[in-house]
């Protein structure tokens, strides 16, 4: 009885001590996360290509998650949309996540504060000049604190005229935000060369090893690996000598799961010259 | 014992907020599932080997998590209990830190949850089978080894056509169930992180 009444005690001094307002049930979350829609375009005009994303503002203390949330959470979901439809749409560009280790030692990639996903459209040829485009966007998310986790969802849209020419508009916005995507390997601002070894085969576990030489000393990097639900990344492990690194892990097919592509999408991230975090995209082929 | 270890524990996390908690434990499937002795939120004991014998399925849970509010508007998890009927034991477990027995019975009574649960707001059991999320689900089998641990189906999202879903502790229950192999072992669960207290 003494011993139940001293666990409630310390209990309700740890919900008092640890607790941020966030844990009660009455608490408002509609300002978690605010989505706001920019087009990099004033107008547009036929067949341009021009951006559109969505930056999400996100309220201290919560984050949202990556396209590979980790071990837990939801990839934040961004669906772009036009009216009249038929956009050829590129693929959605996802700044740099940061690396957050969840109570429990439960890892988590994402973003905190804010970010911005966007993707590249072209006008469809049949959009004629005098014309209005409607474009929207669907936004779908999972904003979590320490203590709790709250869904949201938000459709945001604009209406553009398509006109003689596309004037350039948020230009700062969406340059800004181009400096925290990943670089490609064989872009030219990448300052490693990068190779990748290892081979499932007919196997279903393998070693991998993405070998990187710099030009100048080799800096700490951060691995951070986005595998489809199919397939387990282990037993990672670094090593840095001179201008050379390496990343060693290995990679298994869950029994009874098929894998959906033959390669493994994932981000060596290091900070520049400038202490700015960036990272290089590699893929890693699997078979 | 268990209280001063819980002390200590809190002790730390006051003074090293956040507190960061290594990993311990996670086990594969196949291998014994880690023996555990509890307490219910009605205050009865609960040990995994006085079920030796039964199939068990563990349920991570977290009232608080969308995930699992999804899953009890939808009575996924009744609907899989009431379908195996005495064939299994449902158990769920809470190791949320800052739900106490109270709360879980509450929280019982409202959903009309008939199994009981596991009040371990320390974590330990939560830490020993390696639950990462809410839902977090795993099925043992009567000689006490994991037959299936993971994700509760293959739409974490809850887009999909409910008939479209691959409902995975279903399919390890029924292979099992008819002493079949069973395919799919080990998935990566989805949902909510575990809410240890650090």
């Amino acid at each position: 009885m003494i011993a139940e009444r001293r666990v409630t005690l310390i209990s309700l001094l740890m919900i008092l001590l640890l607790c941020s307002p966030s844990v009660s049930k009455a608490q408002d979350t509609s300002d978690l996360v605010v989505p706001e829609l920019y087009v990099n375009v004033k107008s547009l005009k036929e067949g341009g290509i021009f951006e559109a994303g969505v930056l999400f503002k996100i309220k201290a203390g919560w984050h949202l998650y990556w396209k590979h949330p980790g071990e837990s959470g939801l990839a934040t979901k961004l669906d772009l949309r036009t009216d009249p439809e038929g956009f050829p749409t590129g693929e959605l560009r996802w700044p740099v996540p940061i690396k957050f280790t969840q109570t429990g030692g439960v890892v988590g990639y994402g973003y905190e504060h804010e970010v911005f996903l966007s993707a590249p459209l072209t006008v469809a040829s049949w959009v004629k000049k005098g014309e209005r485009v409607t474009i929207s966007a669907d936004a779908v998310w999972l904003a979590c604190s320490a203590n709790l986790c709250v869904p949201g969802k938000k459709q945001v849209s604009t209406v553009l005229p398509v006109r003689n020419g596309d004037f350039p508009v948020n230009t700062e916005l969406f340059e800004g935000w181009a400096k925290k995507l990943p670089l490609e390997t064989d872009s030219s601002e990448v300052p490693a060369k990068v190779t990748v070894t290892g081979s499932l085969g007919s196997a279903n576990k393998e070693a991998f090893a993405i070998s990187s030489v710099w030009e100048g000393v080799a800096p700490e990097l951060q691995f951070i690996p986005a595998p489809p639900d199919s397939l387990a990344v282990m037993n990672v492990s670094m090593k840095n000598v001179e201008k050379s690194s390496t990343v060693n892990f290995d990679a298994a097919v869950l029994p009874g799961l098929k894998l959906p592509a033959d390669q493994l999408e994932s981000l060596l991230v290091y900070d520049d010259a400038h202490g700015v975090r960036r990272a290089i995209r590699v893929f890693v082929p699997l078979r | 014992m268990k209280l001063r270890r819980l002390v200590l524990l809190l002790s730390s996390c006051l003074i090293f907020a956040p507190c960061s908690y290594a990993q311990t434990g996670a086990v594969n499937s196949g291998a014994a599932a880690p023996s555990f002795q509890g307490t219910d939120s009605s205050g009865n004991a609960v040990s995994l080997d006085d079920l030796k014998g039964k199939t068990v399925v563990l349920e991570w849970i977290n009232p608080d998590c969308p995930y699992v509010k999804r899953h009890y508007q939808e009575q996924t998890m009744k609907k899989l209990d009431e379908k195996y009927g005495d064939q299994i034991v449902w158990l769920s477990v809470n190791s949320t830190h800052y739900m106490d027995s109270a709360a879980n019975n509450e929280w019982k009574s409202e959903k009309a949850v008939p199994w009981s649960i596991v009040v371990d707001q320390s974590g330990d059991i939560g830490k020993a089978y390696g639950a990462k999320t809410t839902p977090h689900m795993f099925v043992i089998g009567k000689d006490g080894s994991i037959v299936y641990q993971g994700a509760i189906d293959d739409d974490a999202s809850g887009d999909k056509d409910p008939a479209e879903r691959v409902n995975y502790v279903d399919v390890a229950l029924d292979k099992y169930l008819k002493g079949e192999s069973v395919a799919v072992t080990a998935t990566k669960s989805y949902g909510c992180s575990v809410k240890y207290a650090g």
